[in-house]
């Protein structure tokens, strides 16, 4: 069950206020009672006064008699058998001579005089006034003789006073009594009425009822000497005992108070409530508004286009309100938090947009990924770190026979590596276009990018031209990665010289070099984030691991290459983000013949030179490729379906030149030759028109030229076609009819 | 090479990639498999990159097959290569092209 603080506070405040209430109520309760108790004993003890003053000689002898009866009686005789204490032997004289008869209330020789009968009862006559002055509830004087353990009794009011109670008291029971307690000692406290000096009195308990008893002293006018030589009257010692009743004066206060809660119920209800409601109004209420506006606050986060303060400022000096002040302060401050994150994240996205923005502007001043031509075959990957990256690559054809080559990487990261890039990658290329020696345009691009360069950014880069006829290469390596070269089935780290980077110290001679290059070698350029990539162990992924990739991937199309040697490199980095950008580059110089050899080929063979020579070739128009297709397929579908010999082995090669593709196509079959056939052509059809042998017919028709020839035992057939797709030219050629 | 057939007025047949020695063979069979109830059966070549003498081939099967049934087939959306080779072998005489 959840209770709420207001329950809380409102309930504690009440049950405080009750219980400060009770213990107000029994205070007075106890004090009412003392007082009571005290007005009663002091009446008790007037009265015990009045009863020793109005006894009259008569009685006393009477009394003293009796005292004297019982003290015969407890002295010991001869024949009496051995009894260790008093009231022993008070017990056993009783029951030997008789003389006190419980059952009469009497006693025994004393009592059966008629004087002292007389005096009797005036005794009880005087206690009984006694008894109604003192507001008592019964009365009797007893005897305690020296070392006793009970009191005896001498005379009593001789009636019942108050039925109610003393009815259940028979008068035998004042005999002995069982049990005395004393519980006050107050000598001397009764009035003195007359010169008396007064007399002992104390409170105890007898047989559970609560008494007055008063020691009375009656002299016989005798004086005798002490062992001390101190004179002293002889006389007898008497109890007057007054019991009264504690219960009624109980009752009266126990009254007193519940009339008094009953009239004053509504004023304490009032104040039990009051006091709730004053806990509840100082702390429980500013609280809960703290609690409350805290929690509306709270919800209001979700909404943030509309935050406001909610939590009031508590006027109260005391810890609620410091915190008020701190939830005020808290409040206001987180608004302006989230106000800033808000703005901080537009900012961010706007940023971030932007740089998108720039990647891509800066991706697209760089040559597409991919080039091929009758010349070479370049594929280039570039993955940045950072949304824009600081490498670059670029390859160009200064002019027909020329292809520049560049591989950089820019110092830094980001926007300023970008920008340095971007001024870089133009400044490369215009020098590039001039035809100036390779170390002239490294010089002026060197001092260029030294001049208005404030932030000291540099490049390494790999410059080269590669000269697609005599396949020379000349470069400048600025700082930059060494390339691989990967020839004749071998993969080498090429040992150039190393140079400067360029942007570094001004006027610096750059060592140009030359490679000569052979047709299907293949050159490996990248910038330091490949080797420099590094696992989750901080290993680099290094140059023996390139090295490796790429003799394993030596044989593949330079594409998936670069995508396997990609995926190694993840494989080995898993998943450890990239800090710099990894830029990759095969460049292919191209074989001038594409060349296939088959035997005992299939129809899939169809399929393996068409897709190898539509890849090859990929950069003529589509068109022609179709045209190149066809013939293939009318070629091998004719030498498949139709030569029979053992072990056929059909071997093409394809060249290029001058816009001129040059398709020698061989085989080792029976000798025949195509062109001897006549063209099929149709001009109508019905049941009996032949549905083959237009093979030839198309072939001679997308062919620019076609002959045969027989030599070293096999067929042979040249067709020359043009690489452009104006002139297939065989539009004006006269077709003959069939037969 | 891929082939879609869509029955309607007319059994549309749209047609992708290479008609050739190795795909004919294939274009031969779905159809005569196909249960034709129309009275025009449309190859559509608007996807069709190039035709060889295979597939020549087997547009005249088509052609007499179709007929025979009273039946009427059109060849749309041909590409230059496509015209050039009809053209060379009198096809585009025979076959009705649109």
């Amino acid at each position: 069950m959840r209770w709420s603080i207001r329950t809380k506070i409102i309930l504690l405040g009440s049950i405080t206020s009750f219980l400060l209430i009770s213990i107000a109520l029994l205070i007075s309760f106890f004090v009412y009672q003392n007082r009571a108790y005290s007005q009663l004993a002091k009446n008790v003890d007037k009265s015990v006064h009045e009863i020793k003053y109005n006894l009259d000689d008569s009685a006393v002898n009477f009394l003293k008699m009796a005292v004297g009866e019982i003290d015969e009686a407890a002295k010991i005789t001869p024949d009496d058998p051995v009894m260790n204490t008093y009231s022993e032997k008070l017990d056993y004289y009783t029951k030997k001579y008789g003389f006190i008869y419980p059952s009469t209330g009497g006693f025994g020789l004393s009592y059966q005089k008629a004087a002292n009968r007389n005096a009797y009862m005036d005794i009880s006559s005087d206690l009984k006034s006694a008894i109604v002055s003192s507001g008592g509830k019964s009365a009797f004087i007893g005897y305690i003789p020296e070392n006793a353990d009970r009191i005896y009794y001498l005379a009593d009011a001789f009636f019942v006073f108050d039925e109610k109670y003393d009815s259940k008291l028979p008068l035998s029971d004042y005999k002995f009594f069982g049990s005395y307690q004393e519980i006050t000692d107050s000598y001397y406290t009764a009035t003195d009425y007359s010169n008396d000096e007064g007399f002992p009195c104390w409170t105890a308990m007898i047989d559970g009822y609560k008494h007055r008893v008063a020691e009375v002293f009656f002299g016989d006018g005798v004086y005798e000497t002490d062992a001390n030589g101190d004179s002293y009257e002889t006389g007898k010692v008497f109890y007057i005992f007054i019991r009264y009743d504690m219960k009624e004066i109980n009752d009266s206060v126990v009254n007193y108070l519940i009339t008094e809660i009953i009239s004053f119920s509504g004023a304490l209800l009032f104040l039990i409530l009051l006091f709730g409601l004053a806990s509840h109004f100082l702390i429980a209420n500013n609280i809960i508004k703290l609690n409350s506006s805290t929690l509306e606050f709270t919800k209001s986060l979700s909404n943030k286009d509309k935050l406001e303060v909610i939590t009031p400022t508590i006027k109260a000096k005391d810890e609620i309100g410091d915190l008020s002040k701190s939830f005020v302060s808290l409040e206001t401050t987180l608004i302006d938090y989230i106000d800033q994150v808000e703005r901080d994240a537009k900012e961010r996205e706007k940023i971030n947009a932007e740089l998108e923005i720039a990647s891509e502007i800066q991706l697209s001043a760089l040559p597409t990924n991919f080039l091929n031509d009758e010349n070479v075959l370049i594929k280039a990957s570039i993955e940045s770190a950072k949304e824009v990256g600081g490498d670059f690559y670029d390859y160009f054809y200064i002019d027909s026979t020329h292809l520049a080559i560049i591989v950089s990487d820019v110092s830094g990261k980001g926007v300023p590596a970008a920008l340095f890039m971007m001024k870089s990658k133009e400044l490369i290329r215009s020098k590039l276009i001039n035809k100036e020696s390779l170390s002239k345009v490294c010089y002026d691009v060197n001092n260029s990018l030294i001049d208005n360069n404030s932030q000291g950014l540099f490049i390494t880069a790999f410059i080269g031209i590669l000269n697609v006829k005599t396949k020379e290469l000349e470069f400048v390596n600025a700082g930059h990665e060494r390339p691989y070269l990967i020839s004749k089935g071998k993969v080498t780290q090429l040992d150039v010289d190393s140079n400067f980077i360029l942007g570094g110290i001004e006027n610096y001679k750059y060592k140009e070099e030359s490679i000569k290059l052979n047709t299907d070698d293949k050159l490996f350029i990248h910038t330091d984030g490949l080797n420099e990539s590094i696992n989750s162990n901080r290993e680099e992924f290094g140059y023996e691991r390139i090295k490796n990739a790429l003799f394993e991937n030596k044989d593949l199309q330079i594409g998936d290459c670069l995508k396997n040697i990609s995926n190694k490199l993840s494989e080995f980095t898993d998943c450890e983000e990239a800090f710099d950008d990894i830029t990759m580059m095969l460049v292919e110089l191209k074989s001038s013949n594409l060349e296939f050899r088959f035997e005992n080929p299939d129809y899939d063979a169809i399929d393996k030179v068409n897709n190898k020579f539509n890849d090859y070739y990929s950069y003529i128009d589509k068109k022609i490729l179709s045209e190149f297709n066809i013939i293939f397929d009318e070629l091998f579908n004719n030498y498949i379906s139709y030569e029979k010999v053992d072990n056929l082995v059909i071997e093409v090669s394809v060249s290029l030149k001058n816009d001129t593709f040059e398709l020698i196509i061989k085989n080792n079959g029976v000798e025949f030759n195509p062109l001897k056939r006549n063209d099929k052509y149709i001009k109508s059809i019905d049941e009996n028109t032949e549905v083959g042998g237009f093979g030839i017919t198309i072939i001679k028709n997308l062919a620019t030229d076609i002959s045969y020839k027989r030599k070293d035992n096999k067929n042979i057939l040249i067709i020359k076609k043009s690489s452009k797709k104006e002139s297939t030219g065989s539009e004006s050629k006269e077709l003959e009819e069939e037969n | 090479m891929e082939i879609v057939i869509n029955h309607g007025d007319a059994l549309n047949v749209i047609l992708s990639g290479r008609l050739d020695t190795s795909t004919s063979p294939i274009l031969e069979k779905r159809l005569k498999e196909e249960e034709i109830n129309e009275k025009l059966v449309v190859l559509d070549f608007k996807d069709i990159e190039y035709i060889s003498s295979a597939g020549l081939r087997v547009l005249l099967t088509l052609k007499k097959m179709i007929e025979k049934d009273n039946k009427a087939l059109e060849i749309h959306n041909i590409n230059e290569v496509v015209s050039e080779v009809f053209k060379v072998t009198g096809f585009s005489n025979v076959l009705t092209i649109k």
